[in-house]
């Protein structure tokens, strides 16, 4: 554990380090990167050397350095820059460095010591998504039961099960899931096993003030409101709501709105093929036939399925 | 010559994780900038500055102008019970949240937003199974990007039966939340982005440096010099039963 020790004179002085001419070199590449997602071993060596050596080149390695490469010079003494940031990293710096097992921000929950207002909701862990994919799968529940039991609103609760669907997807397809980010990240992240959000989360949009004079015997009721706003009654629309979940289910299947596409292959000429290019020749009027041509040079049929 | 993004003297906090950035966020704490002797144009100015830093650093102010809204959304709550909303300003910037560039980046699989940018040039993202190569491409409510695990910053590649291995990037921690609007699945490096940004009883649901005070003078200053209605171009992101949905 190194110690730094400050006097706060003119001069800053700084106990030795081991800043060698190979960890600038490093730097130097680092300064070059041109990607941020790829060689990520550059990144590592450029970090291992920063963590364990931050303080500047001390007056001694430096002239040590000048000594291999051009002949003996006088030197001032080096001015240390930003000491405040390099003195902060060692010291307070380092609890960001070392432990990835809950969060960790800046201020105790929030990330922004100046905005309070932002308070990161932790997300919900794995083990909890496969619960809710079982009783969804398994079990038959609704989204809606699901978000109650949890507090998860109906949106998530769809996501989820469409990233699940995904996933179990990509698994029988043989892709290797990243278990350890999730397992890793989650722990960073603090993730629970519920959430506190309400069913449905939107804003009304709520305009300029509408002012209405009405008789004071009058009474005025939310009908009328809604007639003078045109709008839909509440009692419409949860009636609208609740019809629709009846009769459209959210379910994990894919309904496309598009018709069902069968294409039947019908010839193929090796002449006609083409790099660039599909063609799609369609006959205009009652009976539609459609035909295409592919890159490779078949001919196909194309013939929609109806569903409803 | 232009100083560099995370450049001490000017003081601006980024969308990044660079530990520079991190010091900078510590450094300014929770001062507010200075508004004694300063007028309200000054104000609003140094609040534009800081808030357009972090939020869109990456866009041009034409390009932002096309996303910014000067019409911010009302809410009406009746109930005294609930604790009070934050003020409405903390969704200046909330048209923003819905480019594929913030919400990799949102949901931390970029070290930067230049990075996410970058991931997302490269070709390494996908939405609803179909790559993606425009960062500005905005995303519909319900729709599902996936992100190439290789090109993730703190997965390396000794390939384990349990995925990339994951090495974590020194002072990233104090930038690991996701915010409310997306969900996140680690497994696959999938996320579903689900609506727009709102606010709740006593927080907001954009991650942002700033208080809402701030948001207001920076809203303020583009509300004055951007007059337009709600734009064509997002009403089609929404979809239309969202419109009259009451709980």
């Amino acid at each position: 554990m190194r110690i730094i020790s400050i006097t706060f004179a003119r001069r800053v002085s700084i106990p030795t380090s081991v800043y060698t001419k190979s960890s600038i070199l490093c730097s130097l590449c680092y300064n070059h990167k041109r990607t941020y997602h790829s060689t990520p071993t550059l990144f590592n060596k450029d970090n291992k050397d920063k963590t364990t050596t931050t303080p500047p080149p001390s007056k001694e390695e430096k002239e040590k350095v000048d000594d291999t490469t051009q002949p003996e010079a006088p030197k001032a003494p080096s001015r240390i820059r930003r000491p405040k940031y390099k003195i902060w990293l060692v010291n307070e710096g380092k609890n960001f460095t070392d432990s990835y097992d809950r969060p960790n921000y800046l201020g105790s929950n929030i990330p922004f010591p100046m905005n309070p207002f932002f308070k990161p909701q932790p997300p919900l862990s794995d083990s909890t998504k496969e619960e809710i994919w079982l009783k969804f799968t398994q079990e038959g529940q609704t989204p809606r039961k699901i978000g109650t039991d949890y507090g998860v609103s109906l949106k998530r609760v769809e996501a989820i099960l469409k990233l699940k669907k995904l996933e179990k997807d990509m698994g029988k397809k043989g892709i290797t899931l990243q278990k350890n980010l999730s397992e890793n990240i989650e722990k960073m992240l603090g993730a629970r096993s519920f959430c506190a959000e309400p069913l449905t989360d939107t804003l009304p949009k709520v305009g300029v003030p509408n002012f209405e004079t009405v008789d004071e015997n009058q009474d005025f009721s939310p009908e009328d409101a809604a007639k003078i706003l045109r709008r839909p009654t509440l009692a419409k629309i949860q009636e609208k709501e609740h019809q629709e979940e009846l009769l459209k289910p959210f379910s994990l299947e894919e309904n496309s709105t598009k018709d069902e596409q069968i294409m039947t292959l019908v010839g193929r000429d090796e002449k006609e093929t083409n790099q660039r290019f599909q063609f799609k020749f369609k006959t205009v009027g009652k009976e539609q036939n459609v035909i295409l041509r592919d890159r490779d040079g078949s001919l196909y049929k194309i013939e929609k399925e109806l569903i409803r | 010559m232009r100083k560099p993004k995370d450049s001490f003297s000017r003081g601006l906090i980024r969308m990044s994780w660079s530990k520079k950035n991190l010091f900078i966020i510590h450094q300014r704490g929770d001062r507010l900038p200075r508004s004694q002797n300063r007028t309200l144009f000054q104000q609003k100015w140094q609040a534009k500055k800081d808030t357009r830093a972090y939020h869109g650093a990456q866009l041009n102010e034409q390009q932002f102008r096309r996303l910014f809204e000067p019409k911010l959304p009302t809410s009406n709550i009746k109930e005294q019970k609930e604790e009070q909303h934050p003020p409405v300003s903390v969704l200046t910037y909330a048209s923003l949240e819905r480019r594929l560039d913030f919400i990799v980046f949102r949901s931390c699989f970029a070290s930067s937003i230049w990075a996410a940018r970058q991931i997302i040039i490269h070709g390494k993202v996908s939405v609803n199974g179909k790559k993606v190569s425009v960062p500005s491409k905005l995303a519909k409510d319900g729709d599902i990007i996936s992100i190439d695990p290789r090109a993730v910053p703190y997965l390396t590649e000794p390939m384990t039966p349990k995925g990339l291995t994951f090495k974590p990037i020194p002072y990233m921690q104090p930038f690991l939340f996701i915010p409310e609007y997306l969900e996140v699945n680690f497994n696959t490096c999938s996320i579903v982005f689900l609506r727009n940004p709102i606010s709740r009883p006593g927080r907001s649901e954009i991650p942002s440096p700033f208080p809402p005070e701030i948001h207001s003078l920076a809203h303020e200053y583009y509300a004055e010099r951007i007059k337009k209605k709600k734009s064509k171009r997002t009403r089609h992101l929404i979809p239309v039963e969202e419109n009259f949905r009451i709980d």
